[in-house]
């Protein structure tokens, strides 16, 4: 466990909360840090969890939430897709809020938590779950995953802040080890301690093509042989359609430069899929 | 062994029995992920077990649909009290889930994960592997019992597939995935899950196939799901036939 065990969910705008914390990945023999996240997204009639968090965060994300939800309960989860850093609580949270249904696309949960079977609701892209009121609308509706591993992954959109959440889409990591950067001292500390759960615009620099490729490489390996330009190009057109304020990716910080992220993102995947000599 | 397993869910030996695949079925529909369009049929979801003389090793440990049916079949095959490790082709929910369950009722040692990021829920101590892609490695994961792990060019997230040597059984996670039937194999049905080889250049990958199964001597092949393909030349002709496919849907 690291340092952000106690760390509060934290407002990103409102009624958004960013939840869950960092686990370490080794490369080189070094130390990263990859955040492994998830939102809360509060309505005046309902809420939604996306993504679950990691098992190894279980504790820290039922104490985020509880505290976030702040007397309310939890009425929809929806786990980007079945891999464990995004629907690994399932279990944890379907039991702590027994009113909770599983949105989303459902395809393989059943397999993998057959006692919540009845729970396990299906959401197409395009599909809106309201959050609000008729007074006060907060539609919270699914997308295609434009960049994914698993087939079944969908995005997320909060139309009451303008968050687009991502999944394993826009990761970096807070630094690059040294042999794959090529830009750090030996004995540099891998890890800046602080750049946990800032956004893009609270880091002390951006973050680097570098970073965002070492990342990307690290969760979406199949980006080394296909060119994603194609997929930006929808990217680009979901945000004209979907007014964009802020992106929420599950492994990365929360981008609120969404223009200067998205070029960082491309000319990242442009890295991964070319090589660092491309 | 005392305990009674299902007559439909009994521990299946490939090669002589150094190896049993274990596991049950599912209903493959469009409730599941990887299914093919329009199909509805039972699909096997397999877990293997290779029997070492110090000791066995559980080449994943099946989905939790099926943790009843695991738990029994190795009730069945493991002598009380022989030492187990598990070892994962991927750390994901349809490989690890049933760790827990297992660890309660086995004596698991270690558990052997590849990846980094995600580590496996595990009170047995947690082993990680790294193997470039393309390439493999040795690895002693039980007392005795060395196997040679592979790192495929074939997956989404990082992936072993595992030989063992002696009988010659390759395990290949989510690939070769295929085969519904003894006379029914079409490699598009196995690729469910690896969409984005319609836009990759798929040549490197489909020669890492030929390459993994030419150059060992495989005798079965054995998936995460799906029938196992058994055979020196059933095996060859299932790499060409999947190699082949993979460089027809690619654009390379």
């Amino acid at each position: 466990m690291n340092d952000d065990v106690i760390t509060p969910a934290r407002r990103i705008a409102e009624g958004v909360f960013w939840l869950g914390g960092c686990l370490s990945a080794y490369s080189a023999g070094e130390e990263v840090h990859y955040h492994v996240s998830s939102y809360l997204i509060v309505g005046s009639k309902a809420t939604i969890l996306v993504d679950t968090g990691d098992p190894a965060h279980a504790p820290l994300v039922l104490a985020q939430l509880e505290q976030a939800l702040d007397g309310r309960t939890l009425d929809y989860v929806f786990p980007t897709h079945p891999e464990i850093p995004h629907a690994g609580n399932l279990p944890a949270l379907l039991q702590r809020y027994p009113g909770a249904v599983v949105v989303g696309d459902v395809r393989d949960y059943a397999l993998h938590f057959p006692e919540f079977e009845g729970r396990l609701e299906p959401r197409r892209p395009g599909e809106s779950i309201e959050l609000g009121t008729d007074a006060d609308s907060r539609p919270f509706r699914f997308v295609p995953a434009y960049i994914r591993d698993l087939e079944n992954t969908l995005w997320g959109y909060d139309g009451g802040s303008g968050t687009l959440f991502v999944s394993d889409g826009f990761s970096f990591i807070h630094d690059v080890p040294a042999s794959d950067a090529g830009s750090l001292d030996d004995d540099e500390p891998v890890h800046r301690p602080g750049q946990c759960r800032l956004t893009s615009g609270e880091m002390p620099l951006p973050p680097t093509v570098e970073q965002a490729a070492y990342g990307t490489g690290r969760a979406l390996y199949w980006t080394k042989f296909v060119d994603v330009s194609a997929a930006f190009e929808a990217i680009e057109r979901t945000l004209e359609e979907l007014p964009t304020s802020f992106i929420g990716p599950a492994h990365g910080n929360v981008i609120d430069d969404v223009d200067g992220m998205l070029r960082t993102s491309l000319a990242a995947h442009r890295r991964v899929y070319e090589g660092p000599a491309g | 062994m005392s305990t009674t397993v299902p007559a439909v869910a009994r521990p299946e030996p490939l090669a002589g029995g150094r190896v049993y695949r274990l596991g049950g079925e599912i209903l493959l529909d469009a409730r599941v992920s990887w299914c093919p369009p329009g199909v509805r049929r039972n699909q096997p979801v397999n877990a293997y077990l290779i029997r070492g003389d110090g000791g066995s090793v559980l080449v994943d440990a099946g989905v939790r649909l099926h943790e009843v049916e695991m738990l029994a079949q190795l009730g069945e095959l493991l002598e009380p009290g022989e030492p187990l490790s598990i070892l994962l082709t991927r750390t994901e929910m349809e490989c690890c889930l049933n760790i827990p369950a297992i660890e309660e009722r086995f004596t698991v040692g270690s558990v052997w994960y590849t990846g980094g990021i995600t580590v496996p829920r595990s009170s047995a101590p947690v082993r990680r592997v790294s193997v470039d892609p393309g390439t493999s490695r040795e690895v002693e994961v039980a007392d005795g019992l060395v196997l040679e792990l592979v790192s495929p060019l074939l997956r989404l997230l990082p992936t072993l597939w595992v030989f063992e040597p002696s009988s010659g059984v390759l395990l290949t996670s989510d690939a070769f995935t295929h085969r519904a039937s003894p006379e029914e194999a079409d490699p598009a049905d196995g690729l469910v899950k690896f969409a984005w080889f319609a836009n990759a250049d798929t040549a490197p990958i489909a020669a890492d196939i030929r390459r993994i199964v030419e150059s060992r001597e495989v005798t079965a092949i054995g998936p995460g799901y799906g029938l196992p393909f058994v055979g020196r030349d059933e095996c060859l002709r299932a790499a060409e036939q999947l190699a082949a496919h993979l460089e027809e849907v690619g654009r390379g």
